[in-house]
């Protein structure tokens, strides 16, 4: 492989030396793969040149003969083999200092108060070119910044135009709300208006732009130099994804997420849940104690953790029969360490009937079809070649931009396949960025979708349609079916069909359903479009050769599962070279790992429950482990609580199980621990804490192991790292943990002394912990885990594939991870193992033919399936930043939220005698929720599109009787409006008290890594539970 | 519209009678009749249409090609670039085998007229447009054809709104009469023509700003390669052609490409329109064959200096061009004279500098306006023309420092052509350098003065000038 990568590769001079280029690539990637230095500000890696901000202007000689040679913009200049160039020559270097002396004429020079300060590529970059003398004499040009929301902060006067946030915004993520205004010298980027950013990657400007316009408003609220940053990699637990991230640490409380290269998921980008969801880890909600373990008299309960008195406690429930809740949050080593200790028969993932049957149905279909990550999906690497790349997709069932934002943010670049195709054509390659658009514009890779709601997606669409759940299943029977019947005919059936209509041709999409929906009896045109729908989808589908099927779980639809199990074989099946791929978006951050330990034997709530109330002794208990149970009834959650012993809680934040918990232990959060998450592909990642969260506060595997040694009393496991975990596994063969430990072991022969969490240049290192003892602190107490991090500036600094942030010499903002790229835009140089889990399929599937493990999966766990005609079908219709059960708590998400809203279809407010902003009561599942009613088109009547904050999001495509939507009196208005109210106020107050917290923290540390011993008077009053 | 008076038409027959008499000399503008141009009928009574008829009837689109490219007609939007080469880019006119000219490779292609007259000390085009609307039309009747255009427009200056109405009749009467539409006079090709008004930027004459504010984007210029005449307008082949140039072709067609060149005793065929304005007795827009020389437009036709005024320099082709002086008055005003003369024929219009102003305010008003009009894409001419705006304006005031004439020297370079994104910096540095080159003594004496030394006796003068310079300030100012 590298083989052939040097193979392509073609030399050319730089100040007469010989270097090797990639020849696909412009001249200035070529300059800095061979990580040369040369000052740049428009071009990205990942969005091409535009030739605006002329950085990176170099000298290009006809021969050697030549010494005057010509100036080029290098991200603009093509690589030619035998080309020479100059960086050094005065001329192109003069032109450098310049170039940076004038944007210097505008930008001001706050760079104390600017949050980039210390990672800014901007002050890189001057230093760079040696400009370092001001001769600019006249005023500085001065804007009026916006308000963009309570996540990205704005900054106009220090922008140097070089518009890369209007073409990541724009451009590259599709967003609609920003722009770029003005023009000469007085070019605005921003919005027409104040408002909140409407884009999930909102976030990525913070990153994209090389000064301190847009800063991460969080961030800078509870601010600290990049350089003073403890940093650790991480994965992101906010989706399936797994977007690799790095978490900046100090005084012991969480400071920002950025993001952390990785070539095969998320490049450059993350989506802002990932970004700025981390903040649910300092919330006043998170558990600090332990709770239903008495202590000592006057023995403080943070800061430390007696042993003792734990083993005294756990010992009276010896002898209990524990079931254990695992769960898809949780890390994988967690997971496994819990069923270990309670047995493949006790064991539970926390999934009800029809989620043990949709996980097996997902297992099944993982198992047949590998998932390429988001750089194969993307095609990232082989660019023009048209043979491998994406040319149709087609999304259902699963609004990705909302469970997955990442991957919506993928599938929009899969969509310019075709555009790049187009330029291609003529010569000009992808990284001609504006020469793409310009020849290629808004050509678009075919794309349908099929949803039960109107998605970002529709407007680019070439067929878009929105059906009930049932519907869809049925469409996707409808389309295989058709499918199956054109192959076996013959191709010219097809082809014959094509003349008649070119599948270029507008579908007909949501755009003239709209229209006709508006007027005439909606079932007859659904029906009507459907039927369309299905034709163009068939005959798109049976032209593309690499058609992309991208769908999930979140409609919790086994049968949607199997209908698109019988489409892929389908397509996969004719050998007509048609090689379809399919993304499967899972639920949470571990569930693909999950999968991992599923069997006939899991059991499901419902068995769960049967079994405690079976049980006349009233002997079984419960181990859940970071589960919030949230999609039990609240009849199922009695009978839960009702019938078992004992329930013993690990989790990081309260939650309604913690609160009715007989012992709740506090659990390290996702910055605090270390472990695997098994994203949606089955990549095993490791993240890692980034500090030692207080005491008692500990990483889930170690309660398990305590809870291993006095609960269950198994001598043979103790241990003390998570090393020792792993090891503890492989030694009993499992492949997963051989795996994981021979990725560790090239780690740590690549640094041997360890990596530092700190930057080198760490300020106040032994002064941190002064007001609380002069000692300095013990740094073998926290880097006794033999892991490859050291929480101290003594080690490696970033260059690892655990890189904990990015820096390399005079490259000290993000954009310095070019350095530690193999190319520019390519893998890592100390590449990550990538260890696959694998999902071999569970007994059952093997040779059963479908009817009989549907049979099968019915008879195990069964699923009443009584859904009744007339009955309405409740669909979460969650904004992105509270579509996922941690970060919907996070006090900057709650007031972007603008409320409860239903949508709900035109015939049915008609019906009912709805209007459009009436507040309806719902009552579900015995529990009453207001909602503000909006009314739209194109929806079929029984769909009801839910937007409810207290509506859990494990809930989902669920019926209900019509009679449970009523209007609200005015009486519960007024109440739905105090709720609505309340739940602001209450969130704006939370973000306060955080950062007082949390700046008060600053002055006075729990040093709980200063030794046991000595017990620091923790802040308990602000932190305990309410 | 109902019929003209009989003693119009009479006026008019006498006008026009005299106006064909010079149908040879002065083929653009002959038929120019600012006060009441002609209308369809009268155009075409005055031999108007037979270009066309001749193109569309009697050759094929590469048959018009060869006679355009023999003809040598060079762009007269300032840059001089020769026609044919220009229009033989467009993937229909390049050299195929017909079983690759597949649907496939059809393209669709469209011609814009550049009538984004912006120019300082420039009004060449709005005589044409103004005067002789049908030449336009007719003459992008011809062009379309040529390079397979089904669709054209006209991207006027938004300023004109004379001539927008003008045209806009024009047109309306071009379809009544079958010359645009479908099957026009009676063969398969088809054209529709649109006027389009700009919203108004100087930068929209860069053919790709042009084309970008066209599709409604902002009007930056675009990266090249490609081409427009590979990618232009929506993606498709797309050529862009200057009012004047485009209103050769009917004549060429008429003519011949052999009269054409013999039009001029110099190498560049053909006639021009040559303007003056500023410090001459007479300001106006005349059409000579090329090569005229200074001399003889300053002197004889703009009637010289105004009185009591020396000639101090000139810039020869508008506000972009480098400034000439006394002793280039002999230099033959054609595209590669004047570039050895250290400018460029730009668009023919002189500015005429005289002794009792400034060239420091001067330049500093050029500047202005150059530094407002910049798009805002590339650094240099962003962030440089403003910083050289700054520098100009102490100097002129009297506060500058030796230093600055040293930094407006390093400015200079740093916007010169290849380190920028289009030319309209580098079209600043030209009178720029060039008046620090002619009037260093001028700028000394600013500095050690520490005020202006024209500052006295321009004061008065100022009020009464009205030269296109000041009308293009007033222009620019009142965005």
């Amino acid at each position: 492989m590298e083989n052939e990568l040097d193979n392509k590769k073609v030399t050319i001079f730089i100040d007469d030396v010989p270097y090797q280029v990639s020849p696909d690539n412009n001249l200035l990637a070529g300059v800095l793969s061979n990580k040369l230095n040369l000052p740049y500000f428009c071009w990205h890696p990942s969005m091409g040149s535009v030739g605006a901000c002329r950085q990176c202007a170099v000298t290009q000689y006809n021969d050697e003969n030549d010494t005057r040679g010509r100036m080029v913009m290098s991200c603009m200049t093509p690589v030619v083999d035998g080309m020479r160039i100059g960086l050094k020559d005065g001329a192109s270097s003069k032109f450098r200092e310049q170039v940076i002396a004038a944007m210097m004429t505008n930008h001001p020079h706050d760079c104390p108060v600017c949050a980039e300060g210390g990672e800014c590529h901007l002050q890189d970059m001057t230093v760079m070119t040696g400009h370092s003398a001001r001769q600019y004499r006249g005023e500085k040009r001065t804007f009026t910044n916006q308000y963009l929301g309570e996540l990205v902060g704005h900054e106009m006067n220090r922008c140097i135009t070089c518009y890369r946030c209007v073409r990541f915004y724009k451009d590259y993520a599709g967003g609609k709300d920003f722009d770029v205004f003005g023009s000469r010298n007085q070019i605005y980027f921003g919005r027409q208006k104040d408002g909140v950013l409407e884009s999930q990657f909102s976030g990525n400007l913070v990153e994209v732009c090389p000064t301190g316009v847009f800063t991460n408003k969080l961030f800078s609220a509870h601010y600290t130099r990049k350089w003073d940053l403890q940093s650790a990699p991480s994965v992101c637990a906010h989706c399936s994804i797994g977007c690799n991230t790095s978490i900046g640490e100090r005084y012991g409380s969480v400071r920002r997420v950025v993001n952390r290269y990785n070539h095969d998921l998320n490049g450059y980008f993350l989506c802002d849940r990932g970004r700025f969801g981390i903040g649910v880890v300092n919330s006043s909600n998170r558990l600090t104690t332990i709770e239903g373990v008495h202590s000592k008299a006057g023995e403080p309960i943070v800061g430390i953790f007696n042993e003792k008195s734990f083993a005294k406690a756990m010992a009276e429930y010896r002898g209990e029969n524990f079931i254990g809740i695992g769960s898809a949050r949780a890390s994988f080593e967690a997971n496994r360490l819990l069923k270990y200790l309670v047995g493949k028969e006790n064991f539970s993932l926390g999934y009800n009937n029809q989620e043990m049957q949709l996980s097996l149905r997902h297992k099944q279909l993982l198992a047949q079809y590998p998932q390429q990550s988001l750089a194969g999906i993307e095609n990232r690497v082989q660019h023009g070649n048209g043979e491998k790349e994406h040319d149709l997709v087609l999304v259902i069932g699963e609004i990705i931009e909302q469970t997955a934002p990442r991957l919506a943010l993928t599938i929009k670049q899969v969509l310019r396949n075709a555009a790049l195709d187009k330029a291609d054509s003529i010569g000009v390659k992808p990284w001609q960025d504006s020469a793409v658009r310009t020849y290629a514009g808004d050509t678009s890779t075919p794309l349908f979708t099929l949803q039960t709601q109107a998605s970002d997606f529709d407007q680019d669409a070439n067929g878009a349609l929105v059906l009930s759940p049932n519907e869809i299943v049925k469409c996707v029977n409808r389309l295989t079916q058709l499918l199956q019947a054109d192959f076996s005919f013959s191709d010219t059936v097809v082809a014959l069909r094509e003349q008649e209509q070119s599948p270029t041709v507008e579908a007909p999409t949501a755009r003239s359903e709209s229209d006709s929906a508006a007027s005439t009896n909606s079932h007859g045109t659904s029906f009507n479009d459907e039927d369309q729908f299905v034709l163009l989808l068939a005959r798109s589908l049976s032209q593309a050769k690499m058609p992309l099927i991208v769908t999930g779980l979140t409609l919790k639809s086994p049968a949607l599962l199997v209908a698109i199990d019988e489409l892929m074989a389908c397509l996969s099946q004719k050998s007509h070279g048609y090689s379809p791929e399919l993304t499967i978006v899972a639920p949470a951050c571990n569930s693909v790992g999950n999968l991992h330990f599923i069997s006939e034997h899991t059991l499901s709530i419902e068995q769960i429950i049967e079994r405690c109330a079976n049980n006349n002794e009233q002997s079984t208990s419960l181990v859940i482990l970071e589960q919030d149970l949230a999609q039990l009834t609240q009849a199922q959650s009695q009978q839960l609580r009702q019938h078992c012993k004992t329930m013993i809680v690990l989790d990081h934040t309260s939650s309604d199980l913690t609160q009715v918990a007989d012992v709740v232990l506090p659990v390290a959060s996702v910055s605090e621990s270390n472990g695997h998450f098994v994203n949606f592909q089955g990549r095993l990642q490791r993240f890692s804490s980034v500090h030692i969260p207080p005491k008692p506060i500990m990483e889930n595997w170690f309660w398990l192991n305590l809870l291993a040694k006095y609960l269950f009393a198994h001598k043979e496991l103790n241990v003390t790292s998570l090393a020792q975990l792993q090891l503890f596994f492989a030694k009993h063969g499992e492949p997963w943990a051989l795996q994981v430990l021979a990725c560790q072991s090239q780690q740590q022969e690549q640094s041997k002394q360890g990596v530092a969490r700190q930057t080198h240049r760490a300020s106040g290192r032994t002064a941190m912990t002064a007001n609380q003892s002069v000692h300095e602190v013990k740094t073998y107490l926290e880097n006794s885990q033999n892991d490859a991090l050291n929480y101290s500036m003594e080690g490696a600094n970033a260059s690892s594939s655990n890189m904990p942030y990015t820096w390399s010499p005079a490259w000290n903002s993000n954009q310095s991870v070019f350095q530690h790229q193999q190319e520019v835009n390519g893998e890592l140089i100390h590449k990550a193992n990538e260890n696959l889990l694998n999902l071999t399929l569970s007994v059952f599937f093997d040779e059963s033919p479908q009817a009989s493990v549907t049979e099968k999966l019915e008879q195990l766990w069964p699923v009443l399936s009584a859904e009744k005609e007339d009955e309405l079908i409740v669909i979460q219709n969650t904004p992105w930043f509270l579509a996922e059960q941690q970060t919907k708590r996070l006090p900057e998400f709650i007031l972007m939220f603008s409320g409860n809203t239903v949508l709900i279809s035109a015939d049915f407010a008609k019906k009912n005698e709805i209007q459009a902003l009436d507040i309806l009561k719902l009552t579900i599942d015995d529990k009453t929720v207001f909602a503000k009613a909006k009314i739209i088109k194109n929806q079929p009547d029984n769909i009801i599109l839910a937007s409810i904050y207290e509506l859990p999001l494990a809930i989902n495509n669920f019926s209900l009787a019509a009679q449970n939507i009523n209007k609200a009196t005015s009486e519960e208005i007024e109440s739905f409006k105090q709720v609505e109210l309340a739940r602001k106020q209450t969130a704006q107050q939370e973000k306060a008290d955080v950062l007082a917290r949390l700046k008060k923290q600053d002055q006075t540390i729990p040093i709980a890594f200063l030794d046991d011993v000595g017990g620091i008077e923790g802040e308990s009053k602000g932190d305990s539970n309410v | 519209m109902t019929d003209s008076t009989f003693d119009d038409s009479t006026l008019n027959n006498n006008w026009l009678e005299q106006a064909l008499t010079q149908s040879l000399t002065k083929p653009l503008t002959h038929l120019v009749n600012i006060g009441q141009p002609l209308d369809f009928n009268g155009y075409v009574k005055a031999g108007g249409y037979m270009g066309a008829t001749k193109a569309l009837k009697e050759f094929s689109p590469k048959e018009v090609l060869t006679i355009v490219s023999d003809s040598g007609l060079k762009g007269r939007g300032g840059a001089g670039f020769p026609t044919g080469m220009k229009w033989s880019c467009v993937p229909a006119l390049q050299d195929q085998k017909p079983a690759e000219s597949s649907p496939f490779n059809h393209e669709n292609s469209y011609l814009i007229c550049n009538a984004d007259e912006m120019e300082p000390g420039t009004f060449k085009d709005r005589y044409l447009l103004e005067g002789v609307p049908h030449q336009l039309i007719e003459a992008m009747i011809i062009a379309s054809y040529t390079i397979s255009a089904n669709k054209a427009y006209i991207f006027l200056r938004g300023e004109y709104f004379l001539a927008a109405q003008r045209l806009q009749q024009a047109i309306d009467q071009a379809y009544e009469n079958n010359w645009l539409g479908e099957h026009i006079q009676g063969t398969d090709y088809q054209l529709d023509l649109y006027l389009h008004t700009s919203a108004g930027r100087y930068i929209c004459g860069e053919e790709t700003a042009l084309i970008n504010a066209l599709e409604g984007k902002r009007a930056n210029p675009r990266a090249k390669p490609p081409f427009p005449q590979v990618s232009g307008l929506f993606g498709k082949p797309t050529v862009v052609n200057n009012v004047e140039t485009l209103s050769n072709l009917p004549h060429i067609l008429k003519h011949g490409s052999e009269w054409f060149k013999n039009l001029s005793p110099n190498s560049d065929p053909g006639t021009k329109l040559y303007a003056a304005c500023g410090q001459v007795k007479n300001p106006g827009v005349w059409e000579l064959p090329m090569g005229v020389t200074i001399r003889e437009l300053l002197y004889d036709y703009a009637g010289g200096m105004k009185d009591g005024v020396k000639l101090k320099g000139l810039l020869p082709g508008g506000a972009s061009t480098d400034f000439l002086t006394e002793q280039h008055l002999d230099t033959p005003m054609d595209f590669d004279s004047i570039g050895k003369a250290g400018s460029r024929l730009g668009t023919g219009g002189l500015i005429v500098l005289g002794d009792k102003h400034c060239p420091v305010a001067m330049v500093l008003n050029l500047l202005r306006f150059f530094a407002q009009e910049s798009c805002g894409w590339c650094t240099p001419c962003r962030d440089g023309t403003p910083w050289a705006v700054e520098i100009l304006t102490r100097i002129e005031q009297g506060k500058g420092c030796n230093e600055d004439l040293a930094q407006l020297n390093e400015l200079c370079d740093f916007m010169w052509l290849g380190k920028t994104h289009c030319a309209l910096a580098p079209g600043a540095v030209e009178p720029l350098k060039s008046a620090m080159r002619y009037f260093e003594e001028d700028f000394k004496q600013h500095i050690e003065q520490g005020c202006c030394p024209y500052a006295q006796g321009i004061s008065d003068q100022k009020t009464t000038e009205s030269n296109g310079l000041n009308k293009e300030r007033e222009a620019s100012h009142g965005e």
